[in-house]
């Protein structure tokens, strides 16, 4: 343990602090005048959207600028001495032992070629005199504080053989065994699944408390920083806009961006809008499986899953990375053929699977539109001319001179103006990369559109917009909507029905109100409360991982209402609730009314 | 790719090395209207550089060993070169680029087909398959086209399928699919245009590995058929008599490096600004 720490004493401040870039002869800003501090012991948060500057603060703390970085002006005192005037031989010992820093990206931080334990032991025995022995026992130790499972397996194993988030647990327990008097979480927590994301969070933070180590969250994930830090800085542009203690923040913010922000944010207590949906069954899906052969073995990525859409309606498919939804979306699109099951658009099963083989009549009837805004146009081609060629393929233009008309219509129906269709893909934003990609699926008028993952890449206040674009071309067409997406939370705004699935199952189905009231099932359960953050979820360290081989349930490995050996070995039966809610678990839900 | 043109000139070694193409691939063009001498005719015999004959004549470069003069041999030499280089370098890529497209889009049993025969041709020596191809068929121009696409397709192969094999699983691609373009369609215009600006770079490395091949075989016998002049060949006929007579190897010797070094330059510099375009 540290020595009383001088609490009215900030660990980490920055006065002032000015930094530019400079990118092909230009100087461009990338922090301007920010004022910042940390005090000891302390959380705090740093928000803002891509390119406000919070990535080049963390930088610029750990002088760690790249060669065209400059600090421009400025301080950033570490313990009262001057960061910007260190020795580099003075900043490797600051590094690590003072300000350690955990980004994104775990798979980076890690040397492939070398066994996890080794590295955690090499964290430790560099920044002081340890025997091996002692090394490797106290970074074992420390796994074990991050609740990983089987650390011996983990200290063994080389960074490839466990997943992303047993990576960053161990990326952030390196940075921990060096007791840092700062931790710098840059995104560090964004790429795993949200409740994994939710248990991690509230593991460092009870770390740091018992280790004294101040934290810095920098992340665009307001519902965490809020139930994380004890003061937040928002930024915009390389400013801080706004700072202050999280709930001051959330309740009163000031600033027009801290305020659009916090509006873009969802509350999971808002009434959710209820339409009555009553058209015929336009797509669907037929106990359809699908499974991949792996250099582990066989994975079963879809399992006896049906599911269908009815005219105009949204129906939502929630789960975490690995739970099959993509190849749900593939398997009714055609991109991928189901081992077994049937497609059935308009009632009708279609006779061939595969997209090549559909009849251009069944192709026009349903379109997609994918995650990623930058890979979603050719980039090569310009708006206009990429966008006629589908209107001529899927009929809607019979002439050149009609699609190019046409092609401007479309534009403006998703709020862009007519110069879209002179420029290339990279000239735009993502957002109106992924306009102009929901303008594109719906110009053949189909009768169902597939959005997987639609706004996952963009930035909180962009999402509303395009998915309000994405809802407004719906009403306007009629069209009925598979909405796939990991964030439970967004699809709530949008949904008519959820669908959640986890490893290739569907374990709940049912109204979005019926989803987000109890009762749940335990795995929505978990997913709820990550995206609330009242009470971080308990779930235990999964360490069954073979429970679907044994028969039992997916989710037995990590569910908190585990029946004992139930679970394990029986295969949960579907309980069919009021108004076609279903949940598939042994758990007796009959107490509720629903 | 307007981008990438304005990056390329901010390189100045990228903009010697198209100086250096431009510059052959222009006295190339022009050689039939140059005021030149006849390449083939014998004139005075070991003549050095920048003298003149009885009648007047001025010997820019010299002549050689059988009176020829040698300014005129070198550019009608890069005549030669460069039509073999760039046709023998086309048929290999229209090869290449089929057999790397269909192999990495289409995949199953012709990709295995393909990349199999890629790789056993792949691990034939060059030198060995150039020497068998030429002397079964013969020296001349088409069977240089032969040689050069039988050594170089199956590289240019390799490159394509594993950009393909990137490129395929773009969104873009998938947006094709489910729009219900042709298999053709997608691998041209959605796959191979996306694939161009690493392309453009082996084309360029490409086309000095197949001067120097051309120039090669020309120096061992194997290429183009006489008299036509060939700077592989002017180098073989004349090099053992360099002791005294220095110049007429040293130029075509150094017409040779400079095409070499400008396509390599230039291949750099696109290398360079096509990274981050």
């Amino acid at each position: 343990m540290r020595n009383a720490s001088p609490l009215h004493k900030p660990v980490l401040a920055c006065h002032k602090l000015s930094v530019t870039y400079a990118m092909r002869g230009r100087d461009v800003a990338a922090l301007r005048d920010v004022d910042l501090h940390v005090m000891y012991g302390e959380a705090i948060g740093i928000a803002g959207e891509s390119g406000s500057g919070k990535s080049t603060l963390a930088l610029a703390v750990m002088r760690y600028l790249g060669r065209n970085g400059v600090i421009e002006n400025g301080h950033i005192l570490f313990k009262d001495q001057d960061m910007t005037a260190l020795s580099s031989a003075a900043l490797r010992r600051v590094r690590g032992a003072g300000i350690a820093m955990v980004y994104q990206d775990p798979a980076a931080a890690l040397n492939p070629a070398m066994r996890l334990g080794v590295q955690l032991a090499e964290a430790l025995t560099c920044h002081e005199d340890l025997s091996a022995d002692t090394a490797w026992t106290r970074a074992r130790d420390m796994l074990v504080a991050l609740r990983v499972a089987d650390p011996e397996r983990i200290m063994n194993a080389y960074p490839h053989q466990v997943s992303g988030g047993q990576q960053q647990r161990v990326v952030i327990a390196m940075a921990l065994l060096a007791k840092p008097d700062v931790l710098l979480l840059d995104e560090a927590t964004t790429a795993l699944d949200a409740t994994v994301e939710a248990e991690i969070v509230a593991l460092v933070k009870s770390l740091a408390a018992k280790l004294g180590t101040a934290l810095v969250f920098i992340s665009h994930n307001l519902a965490l920083l809020r139930r994380t830090c004890d003061r937040l800085y928002v930024m915009q542009d390389g400013c801080v806009v706004e700072s202050g203690p999280s709930e001051d923040l959330f309740k009163a913010a000031q600033h027009p961006y801290t305020q659009m922000l916090f509006a873009a944010m969802v509350d999971i207590t808002a009434p959710v809008s209820v339409r009555e949906i009553s058209g015929d069954v336009v797509l669907a899906g037929n106990q359809l499986s699908k499974s991949f052969k792996t250099d582990q073995g066989t994975v079963h990525a879809v399992k006896d899953v049906s599911i269908s859409v009815r005219a105009g309606e949204t129906v939502a498919i929630v789960g975490e990375s690995g739970s099959g939804k993509t190849t749900l979306a593939r398997l009714l699109i055609g991109l991928e053929v189901a081992d077994v099951g049937t497609v059935s658009l308009h009632g009708n099963a279609l006779v061939n699977l595969a997209l090549y083989a559909r009849n251009p009549e069944d192709v026009r009837a349903l379109q997609m539109i994918f995650q990623n805004p930058s890979e979603t146009l050719n980039p090569s081609r310009r708006i206009g001319v990429q966008f006629m060629r589908v209107l001529r393929k899927l009929g809607v233009a019979q002439s050149d001179a009609d699609a190019r008309t046409q092609v401007v219509s479309h534009l403006d129906a998703v709020q862009l103006p007519s110069s879209v269709a002179g420029a290339l893909p990279h000239q735009l934003s993502g957002g109106q990369q992924q306009r102009v990609a929901i303008a594109r699926a719906f110009a053949g008028n189909p009768a169902a559109i597939i959005a997987d993952e639609p706004v996952s890449a963009l930035d909180a206040s962009v999402q509303a917009v395009v998915l309000e674009v994405l809802a407004e071309m719906q009403r306007n067409f009629g069209t009925s909507v598979l909405l796939i997406s990991h964030d439970l939370g967004m699809v709530r705004r949008v949904a008519d029905r959820i669908v959640v699935m986890y490893r290739g199952q569907v374990v709940e189905e049912g109204a979005t109100q019926a989803v987000f009231e109890p009762p749940y099932h335990p795995y929505t359960e978990a997913l709820l409360s990550a995206i609330s953050g009242e009470t971080p979820p308990d779930l235990p360290t999964p360490t069954l991982d073979h429970t679907l081989a044994l028969g039992g349930c997916a989710f037995a490995a990590r569910c908190r209402h585990r029946l004992g050996d139930l679970c394990v070995t029986d295969a949960p039966p579907v309980v069919a609730l009021a108004g076609g809610h279903r949940i598939r678990c042994h758990l007796n839900f009959s107490g509720h009314s629903h | 790719m307007a981008g990438v043109w304005a990056r390329l000139r901010e390189s100045p070694l990228a903009m010697l090395g198209l100086l250096l193409v431009v510059f052959w691939l222009v006295l190339a063009l022009l050689a039939p209207v140059l005021p030149l001498l006849d390449p083939n005719a014998a004139l005075d015999a070991f003549k050095a550089p920048l003298s003149t004959s009885d009648d007047g004549i001025t010997y820019w470069l010299g002549t050689d060993h059988k009176g020829r003069d040698i300014l005129a041999r070198v550019i009608f030499g890069a005549r030669q070169v460069l039509l073999w280089t760039i046709l023998a370098s086309a048929v290999a890529y229209v090869l290449g680029i089929a057999m790397g497209l269909t192999a990495g889009y289409l995949g199953g049993w012709w990709d295995e087909t393909v990349s199999f025969v890629g790789n056993v041709l792949l691990s034939f020596p060059v030198m060995v398959l150039y020497i068998v191809i030429i002397s079964y068929l013969g020296a001349g121009g088409l069977n240089i086209v032969l040689a050069v696409t039988f050594a170089s397709a199956p590289g240019i192969m390799r490159i394509v399928r594993a950009l393909t094999l990137d490129l395929k699983h773009r969104d873009y691609v998938a947006a094709a699919q489910t729009r219900g373009e042709s298999s053709l369609y997608i691998m041209f215009v959605e796959i191979l245009l996306n694939a161009r600006g690493p392309l453009m770079v082996d084309v360029c490395l490409r086309l000095g590995y197949t001067t120097i091949t051309i120039a090669m075989l020309g120096y061992l016998g194997l290429g183009l058929p006489p008299p036509d002049p060939d700077w592989g060949k002017m180098i073989a006929e004349t090099q053992p008599l360099g002791s005294f007579a220095g110049h007429m190897a040293v130029v075509p010797a150094l017409a040779i490096s400079s095409l070499v070094l400008g396509f390599n330059l230039l291949a750099d510099g696109l290398r360079e600004s096509t990274l981050d375009a």
